[in-house]
This record gives structure tokens, C-alpha cells and sequence, in this order.
């Protein structure tokens, strides 16, 4: 499934239609069950909200995202959509809308 | 007054054109006790000794430049991860150079019974120092003259029995070449601002330390207990396991994700070619072993061999992965680790290796210099045999390496045409793994950290959004975070220990810094808000230094094409910081430093952090 | 005669990083607010080069010729813990023991003219509780 909608990199909403059917990447470059460095493609529905797109990969590796990530305030992990990182209080209700790539990973270290 | 921590005294040689086995110049004195606490240390303490013991009319090759080597209280005691400094005049900038490393020599020299050992003068031939305790001793070093620092390190290891611990110039410290850098225990390096071509401007090949003295301390119970707290922070903290298990080059996975990862001469923010030399692919391909520094709970450091175990080192470190790797065009990790071995060996330091390797491949692809020019090289971005050849070139000075090899500052200089457009530094230092356009307050730490385009003074990309309010592609709020960070950083300076160790595996704020420094020093009032103002203090104190020869606001910038490029994807796609936005981010920062616009400090600055003594007179 | 079980400091040298802080502590805990690796019990031999770097510190082995050795008969298996501890102020410094010993683990200080030997910290060593590799364990067979 080619990547819908887009523009030089951008998502252009005005011309996508909620309620379609497409893809988004999810890469884990943190430690999430079990593992780290691994990824997985998942089917959405445009519009879908990132928690709710979340929702849908294993059980426990959800428990482990809403652990770690939705409810510290200060989490250790941050979720970035196409590089950008979500701000804290934006991340359960974000929609996608086909294309994006997100990226958990630990707030950078030194370097 | 008996000092716990400190070693209390300063060692002063005097080379004085000298040959071995003449009798040396030396003395020494004990630390002023008087401004003690109002320097401490490390950093603070080196600075007011440099400051006292070179000028404007310095020239850091010069025999008059000191190369200072300098510990602090803290240094050798069993609390956390040791470090030294070198604290020199930068033959690269002319200006302040702080330069550390961890390794067993950071213990060794207050062993020995100094805080700070004082290196002026010159030898009349290639010679080395040998310490013991009181005795100090200059030594033949014709033997290994020449010799990379793996080899020159081994025979002088042998020839003291395995008991001293040594500090080695390279090659290209022998060359002079102004980001020449010095090595101890094979692997650590002390690499940025060319501390190594001080050394071998005053023709010494090594330094050798050897100590019997004991470091006191305070209080044994308390810092047994803190030793524990140290251990809960550490399985509380963020980053204490992946910085374990993983180290520096952990970073290179978000920094490319976010868009802060220097790539080909920082043209882009991310690197297409990033899985084959992250982190995962370190662990994966060429990792050996962990490796750690002196006393240190969290040791970050990988042993690796590549190519079938003829490659050995311990790295690369995210830096080395970003300049030599991602900044060259280069994705092959086991590459990078050759390059990174050639480097240690030769003597140079890795991050502005990559930098002046970067600007000469865009100045070749741009078609500015040609094969004719390069000696033959094609010197296209991602060509690692032609990185192989050129780090070799530099570090002897040979042929087109001998453009390159004082800097890109000067290359571009030099090369003329456009490249100065893109000749990517501060105040001559090359800047390190963080693209500012990323991280707009990247852009201002660089600008305002003491010894040119350095990273570790100050590391705002770090920073969640929701700890410190502050926009990422704007103004708001940087000055502040940027000072902030500084200002940390200061008193770990002096202790010295290791400044990403107490940030990033324990978390520590400053108040967990004033209790190390009561319990191993005995200040039973030393306090958080002290040791800010001491922050402070030495940050205005370095400044003067760099004031007095002749640096000014007009040196707090940034490369034109960091300041007025967009970048072309990635996060910061299309966004430029611009001169307002610096300028707004400058000019707070200044106000909260308490200098005037121009960046001088005011004389109510230098008289409310008591420095007006220090100091003396300033350039207007 | 009541047969005490063998406890002892064992070495992973795969694990060490070769950071040294028990060298650090050891020396410290033995010597309350003075630190000099040269005074600890445990010492890490360290090849940098290869980064191969093992701990090496006293087995509290059963044939104990250290014991033996000591001319000053300063060296005596202590009651409780069962292994055998140096007696600062009896040693003589005559170094017979750190000849005698087998495995090269029993170190002298040359300052205070005394033998260095593990006294697991009275059996709860303090180098074990820092170490931050597991590097070394504190093992108590039967």
C-alpha cells in the first residue's frame, strides 16, 4: 500500500477522507516487549487517534506504552510523528492519517 | 587547615629548554586557599591559573603557554566516575581551552599528591615527563617519538612496570596540528581544541604519573549512603540502563528521527543510511565489551573489533558516528570504526577530523577543488577509502591534507569561493553531532560555550517540552534553558567528575552537588544556590579570559548556513533561525549573564561574583 | 569442630568494565577516609588494550598457607566467619605470606609495611555492593 495523500512529505488533510482505509509505520527504537529495535506496519483508519492505533498492537506491549509513555508526567520515552516529537498533553488524542511514520524512543542521550 | 579532597598543592615544571636527565625546574606551591572556595577546582581553579599565567600575547605554541593538567577535589575519591582536565590556550581558537577525559590518570595525579600540575617552557629534544610524588623527572622520548599513541602508550608501560599511568601526544600533536589530541589508556582522549599540538610544541611526547599519597575525605559513612542514593537514582533515571547497555551512540537513533543529525557537511538533519551505523548495529556487529572509566557506576563505553579483529578500539562514540560517519556520507559501522582507530592512533580529534573532511568533499562535489588539487583522491561524500587516506594526510601534513589540517576555518580561508558559506564552525572549533536547525537552542549553547563549537557545555536537544518551556524552532525560553544547563555543569567541572554520568545516569541537581562537596570536602554550608552563583563566577571568569583577547559578540555566531539555510527536510524543513532570532536568543542570554549587548561582563557583574580582583581591567 | 560455610568473593572478569571503584572502596572502608587503590584488598588486572580486565582478590581458599606461612603467626582463621584475617598490628611486613600465596591475592602496602588480605568486610563486602557490573559476587557455598 503506496503512501496516500501526500505532498512533498506532507499530509495534506483537506484532501484525505476520514474513514479510509491505509497504513501507518511504527518503529520501537526503545526497549518495549521485550525487545528493542523493531517495528511493526499497522492497517488504520484515517482519522483514528494515535491511542486508539496503539490499541491494536498486542496487549502487553500497549499496557507497556500506557506505562511508560501516556501516564508519567514526566516519561522517560517519547513518541515522535515524522520526526516531530508529540508534546505530552497532545499524544492520546493526535489522529493519523496514512503515511506517518512514528518512532518511540528514549528522550535522547549525550552524546 | 588540613583540606580533605584536595591533594592541596600545584605542581609548576619548567621545561626551560632542558635535556633529559638535566636537572628540571620545579616547584611546588599550595593552593590559594584564599579564592579556594570560590573556584574549587578543575575548571574554575585552571582558569584563574591560566588567566594569571597567559595573555593576549600568548601564543598557545609558544614555550610560555601552560598545559595545565587539572583534577579536583573529588577526582580519585569513591563517590563517582573521575575525569582531568587539560587547560590550555587553544591552538585552534586562541581562546580558552577546557578539555577532559576520564581514564586512571585522573586518580594518578592527585595519588601523586597534586591538584593541578603546571607544564611551561619547552624541551630542547623529544623528551617525556616522569612524576613520582615529589621526584620529577625529564626522560628520553627519542624512542618513541614518531610513534602513534597505541604504541608510544605500550613501551612506556612496560618501561615503568605497569605501575605509571601515561598521557600521550600523537603524530599529529608532533605536526602541530591544532586539533591534535591527547590519550591515556589507549582509549580516552582528552579531544577537542588541541591539547596534543600544545604538547608537542613544547616537545613532549608523554607525561608519566605514578602516586603512593592517599586522597582523604570528610566523611566514609556519609558517602557509603550516598553511594547507595547514587545507586537508586541511577534505577529511577531515564537514560542509566540504555546508557549501560548502549552508550553515546544510543543518540544516534532519536537524532536522526528528529532531525538533528549532521549529514554530509550538515546539508541534511537525517541520515538515509542510519540502521547501518546506529547503536543496534554497534551491539550487533563489532561490539566486544563494556569499558569504564576511574570509579565510574555506569561504565558507557564499547570495546569493538572490526574487520575480523585487525581493527580494536573503544568506540566509536556517538560523535565519532555523526562527524565520521553520517557528516562524511559514510554507512558502514565497521568503516567508522577504522577511521575512529586512525584517529586515536594518530592522535587527532575525531569531531573536527570529520568536519574539515565534510567541507573538502562539498567543496569537491561543488566542484571547487578538483583531483588535482586532492592529490589524486576522490573525495566524494560517502568515498571511505578516500577518508581513510585524507585522516592519514592531515595528521602528517602531507600534501592536501596540509590544507586542511589547521582547521576548516582556515581551509576555507584557504579554498576560497563560496566555502566559507559552509565552513561549519565556531569560532574556529568545528561544531560537534547537533544540527541547530533541529533545535534552535543547539545553535545558541554553540555560540556561547567557552572554548568555540562545543556540545558540552550545554545540550538543549535533550530537554522534554514539558520539563522546560521553550520553542524549539523560535526564541522563547532558550536563553534561559541554555544558561541553565551551563551553569550545571560548572561545579561538576571542578569536582571533577563526570558531568554525564551525574546528569543523565543519576539525574542529580545542584543541591545533590553541594552534598558531594560537603561530604568529601567537609563544607558543611556549601548549598544549591552558592554553587549556582559559583557557576556563575567561572563562566564570567572564562569569558574575561576570552574578552581580554579581543572576542566579542561579533564571535558569538553561528556558520551562514546554519544561520540562514533552511534545511531541505526532515522536522526543521524549511524553518531558518535567521539573524533576528539569534540575536533575540543572544540578547537575553547576555542580560541573564549579566554582560552588556556587546557580550563584555559589566563591572557589576565582576563585582557581584567577586571577581574584580581576579580580573583586573578589561578591553572596552 | 563447628564447619563453617565457605564464603568468598568470586570473579566474572567477562563482566568487569575495569572501572576500579571497588579498588576505591575496598581501600576507603579499610582505611576510613583515606583512598589509594594501592591499599585495597581486590585489585583488577587490567589489560587496556584488549580491555580484558579480572578481578583478583582472595578465594578464602581451604588450604589457606598463608596461615602457615606468617612466622609472627599474625595470620589466624577468625571464629565466625571461618577464613583466615591478617592482624594489622601483629604483622611484621616480613611479606612470607604474599610469597606463599598461591594465587598472587595477597597484596602489601609498602607504606604501612603490612599484608593486604579480603576480610569480606566482617560478611558483607563492601566492594560487592558496588560493583556495577556484577562483576564480582559474593558467593556462599555449603
Amino acid at each position: 500500500m503506496g503512501l496516500p495523500n501526500l505532498v512533498e512529505g506532507k499530509i495534506i488533510r483537506a484532501q484525505t477522507m476520514e474513514n479510509s482505509k491505509t497504513q501507518v509505520q511504527i518503529r520501537f527504537l526503545a526497549f518495549f516487549g521485550g525487545r528493542d529495535n523493531w517495528g511493526v506496519d499497522l492497517d488504520i483508519t484515517t482519522g483514528e487517534t494515535l491511542i486508539k492505533v496503539f490499541g491494536r498492537i498486542e496487549q502487553s506491549i500497549y499496557e507497556e506504552i500506557e506505562e511508560k509513555l501516556f501516564r508519567p508526567q514526566h516519561p522517560r520515552y517519547a513518541i515522535a510523528i515524522n520526526g516531530k516529537i508529540v508534546p505530552q498533553d497532545q499524544m492520546k488524542e493526535i489522529r493519523l492519517w496514512g503515511g506517518e511514520k512514528i518512532t518511540l524512543m528514549a528522550r535522547l542521550v549525550g552524546g | 587547615m588540613v583540606l580533605k579532597g584536595y591533594a592541596g598543592r600545584i605542581l609548576f615544571i619548567n621545561l626551560d629548554n632542558k635535556k633529559a636527565g638535566e636537572a628540571l625546574q620545579y616547584k611546588t606551591e599550595p593552593l590559594d586557599e584564599k579564592i579556594l572556595r570560590k573556584l574549587i577546582g578543575g575548571r574554575g581553579y585552571g582558569a584563574y591559573l591560566l588567566y594569571n599565567l597567559s595573555g593576549p600575547t600568548t601564543k598557545p605554541l609558544d614555550p610560555q603557554n601552560p598545559f595545565i593538567l587539572s583534577t579536583g577535589p573529588l577526582t580519585g575519591t569513591p563517590l563517582a566516575g573521575s575525569k582531568f582536565a587539560v587547560i590550555t590556550k587553544s591552538p585552534l581558537t586562541g581562546l580558552f581551552l577546557d578539555s577532559y577525559s576520564g581514564g586512571e590518570l585522573a586518580g594518578e595525579i592527585k595519588y601523586a599528591g597534586y591538584d593541578h600540575i603546571v607544564i611551561q617552557g619547552r624541551c630542547a629534544q623529544p623528551s617525556y615527563l616522569f612524576i613520582e610524588d615529589e621526584k620529577v623527572e625529564l626522560r628520553d622520548a627519542s624512542h618513541i617519538w614518531g610513534k602513534t599513541t597505541f604504541d608510544a602508550e605500550e613501551i612506556l608501560i612496560k618501561e615503568h612496570g605497569g605501575e605509571a599511568k601515561i598521557l600521550v601526544t600523537g603524530p599529529a600533536g608532533e605536526k602541530l596540528v591544532p586539533f591534535a589530541c591527547v590519550c591515556t589508556d589507549y582509549y580516552h582522549q582528552s579531544g577537542r581544541g588541541g591539547a596534543g599540538a600544545v604538547m608537542g610544541s613544547k616537545n613532549l611526547k608523554a607525561i608519566a604519573v605514578k602516586g603512593s599519597k592517599d586522597v582523604t575525605v570528610s566523611d566514609s559513612e556519609g558517602l557509603k549512603k550516598f553511594r547507595q542514593y547514587l545507586q537508586e537514582k541511577f534505577k529511577k533515571s531515564q537514560f542509566g540502563d540504555l546508557r549501560v547497555k548502549y552508550g553515546t551512540p544510543y543518540t544516534t537513533t532519536t537524532a536522526s528521527a528528529i532531525g538533528v543529525l549532521p549529514t554530509r557537511n550538515f546539508q541534511q538533519g537525517s541520515f538515509e543510511g542510519i540502521e547501518k551505523i546506529n547503536c543496534f548495529t554497534i551491539k550487533e556487529k563489532i561490539w566486544i565489551s563494556d569499558h569504564g572509566c576511574l570509579g565510574c557506576q555506569a561504565p558507557c563505553m564499547n570495546f569493538v573489533k572490526a574487520k575480523k579483529g585487525k581493527i580494536k578500539l573503544v568506540g566509536p562514540e556517538y560523535e565519532t558516528i555523526a562527524l565520521l560517519g553520517s557528516n562524511v556520507g559514510v554507512d558502514d559501522i565497521e568503516r567508522i570504526a577504522e577511521f575512529n582507530e586512525l584517529c586515536d592512533a594518530y592522535g587527532v580529534d575525531t569531531i573536527s577530523c570529520g568536519g574539515v573532511i565534510a567541507f573538502a568533499m562539498e567543496c569537491y562535489e561543488k566542484g571547487i577543488i578538483d583531483q588535482k588539487m586532492t592529490d589524486g583522491l576522490d573525495l566524494r561524500f560517502g568515498n571511505a577509502d578516500a577518508v581513510v587516506e585524507m585522516i592519514i594526510k592531515i595528521a602528517k601534513r602531507d600534501g592536501f591534507g596540509n590544507v586542511l589540517a589547521d582547521g576548516v576555518k582556515k581551509a576555507a580561508e584557504r579554498i576560497g569561493k563560496e566555502s566559507p558559506h559552509f565552513a561549519i564552525h565556531v569560532k574556529g572549533m568545528e561544531l560537534p553531532g547537533y544540527e541547530p536547525r533541529g533545535a534552535f537552542a543547539m545553535g545558541l549553547a554553540y555560540a556561547t560555550a567557552t572554548r568555540g563549537g562545543c556540545h558540552r557545555r550545554a545540550k538543549p536537544v535533550e530537554i522534554p517540552q514539558d520539563r522546560f518551556k521553550y520553542d524549539n524552532f523560535g526564541f522563547e525560553g532558550n536563553a534561559q534553558m541554555v544558561k541553565k544547563l551551563q551553569d550545571f555543569r560548572e561545579p561538576v567541572h571542578c569536582g571533577i567528575l563526570c558531568d554525564a554520568l551525574l546528569r543523565f545516569c543519576f539525574e542529580l541537581e545542584m543541591k545533590d552537588i553541594a552534598e558531594m562537596y560537603r561530604l568529601v570536602v567537609g563544607w558543611e554550608d556549601i548549598s544549591a544556590p552558592e554553587l549556582t552563583q559559583l557557576a556563575e563566577r567561572i563562566y564570567t571568569l572564562t569569558r574575561c579570559y576570552n574578552v581580554r583577547e579581543g572576542m566579542d559578540r561579533k564571535d558569538d555566531t553561528l556558520p551562514p548556513r546554519i544561520l540562514h539555510d533552511p534545511l531541505p527536510d526532515g522536522p526543521g524543513q524549511g524553518k531558518i533561525i535567521g539573524d533576528e532570532t539569534f540575536n533575540k536568543m543572544l540578547d537575553e542570554y547576555y542580560f541573564l549573564r549579566g554582560w552588556d549587548s556587546n557580550g563584555i561582563p559589566t563591572p557589576e557583574t565582576l563585582d557581584r561574583l567577586g571577581l574584580t580582583d581576579i580580573v583586573g581591567a578589561l578591553p572596552k | 569442630m563447628k564447619k563453617n560455610p565457605r564464603r568468598y568473593i568470586k570473579s566474572i572478569p567477562d563482566n568487569c568494565s575495569g572501572c576500579r571503584l571497588c579498588e576505591l572502596v575496598c581501600s576507603d572502608e579499610h582505611n576510613p577516609n583515606f583512598t589509594n587503590p594501592k591499599r585495597s584488598r581486590i585489585r583488577i588486572k587490567i589489560e587496556h588494550r584488549e580491555n580484558k580486565n579480572t578481578p583478583r582478590v582472595c578465594l578464602q581458599c581451604e588450604e589457606h598457607p598463608c596461615v602457615d606461612a606468617c612466622p609472627a603467626k599474625a595470620i589466624r582463621i577468625h571464629s565466625d566467619l571461618g577464613i583466615p584475617i591478617v592482624s594489622m598490628e601483629e604483622c611484621t611486613g616480613c611479606q612470607d605470606c604474599v610469597l606463599a600465596c598461591p594465587d598472587g591475592v595477597m597484596y602489601f602496602d609498602s607504606q604501612k609495611n603490612v599484608a593486604l588480605k579480603c576480610d569480606l568486610c566482617g560478611g558483607d563486602p563492601e566492594c560487592v555492593k558496588n560493583c556495577p557490573m556484577g562483576a564480582i559476587v559474593f558467593e556462599k557455598s555449603a
